[in-house]
């Protein structure tokens, strides 16, 4: 999860919803189950 | 994975309770840690389990911080520091790794970064902490889900996760506030870019 892709997430000022995959490629987890 | 949490509040009273072996005084935790169900009875020996389910809170984070502490002590073994050989009298400490199931909307930023703390200090003594994320992992969820041991982080295949920004509110004299605003928007930056 690069700082600049995640500042540019939250300058939008609304709640970002992300999916299982897409937590994994930001870095959040590492595998789905 | 490794089913159920296995523990219960002191204050309940639940059927089989068993203390923990070979300490002479009670752990003094929220929680008691009963043995888990035998492998002939569906379990496995090895269930060290433990769950942040719902809002976090200050009631919660003490709940989850006693029981990372109980588990953790609990997994504590002292080992030869090389086993094969057997004049070899240093021992090192070796920490069996637990789990936390993550499902939460969030909550206090203060308390998810008690949590967050403990966690890098086990991990710091080489415990390793297998976090899980299944249903919703939200807000200061997030986090801790990341904050576990790197490639030991499961998601669920339909867990929803949500970032945000830190949402909070203060009524006071204004100099305070000034104050209060400054602390959040450390907070900001300290909640994702750990």
């Amino acid at each position: 999860m690069s700082k600049k892709y995640l500042t540019n997430l939250l300058k939008k000022k609304v709640n970002i919803y992300i999916g299982a995959e897409e937590a994994i490629e930001l870095g959040i987890a590492d595998e789905v189950i | 994975m490794k089913w159920p949490v296995r523990m219960t509040k002191l204050n309940e009273t639940p059927d089989k309770v068993v203390p923990q072996s070979g300490s002479q005084e009670e752990p003094k935790t929220n929680y008691i840690i009963i043995p888990p169900l035998s492998p002939d009875d569906g379990g496995s020996d090895k269930l060290r389990v433990m769950g942040l389910i719902g809002d976090l809170d200050e009631e919660k984070a003490s709940e989850i911080m006693y029981g990372m502490l109980s588990l953790f002590q609990s997994g504590t073994k002292e080992m030869p520091k090389n086993p094969d050989d057997p004049k070899c009298e240093k021992v090192v400490e070796v920490h069996e790794p637990f789990e936390i199931i993550i499902s939460t909307h969030g909550g206090s930023a203060s308390d998810m970064f008690g949590i967050y703390d403990l966690m890098r200090k086990m991990q710091n003594d080489n415990c390793e902490i297998h976090t899980y994320g299944l249903g919703k992992v939200m807000s200061a969820g997030v986090l801790l889900l990341a904050a576990g041991t790197k490639g030991q982080r499961k998601i669920g295949a339909n867990c929803r996760v949500m970032l945000h920004a830190v949402a909070g509110g203060s009524i006071g004299e204004i100099h305070d506030l000034e104050n209060e605003v400054k602390k959040f928007a450390g907070y900001k930056n300290s909640i994702y870019f750990h």
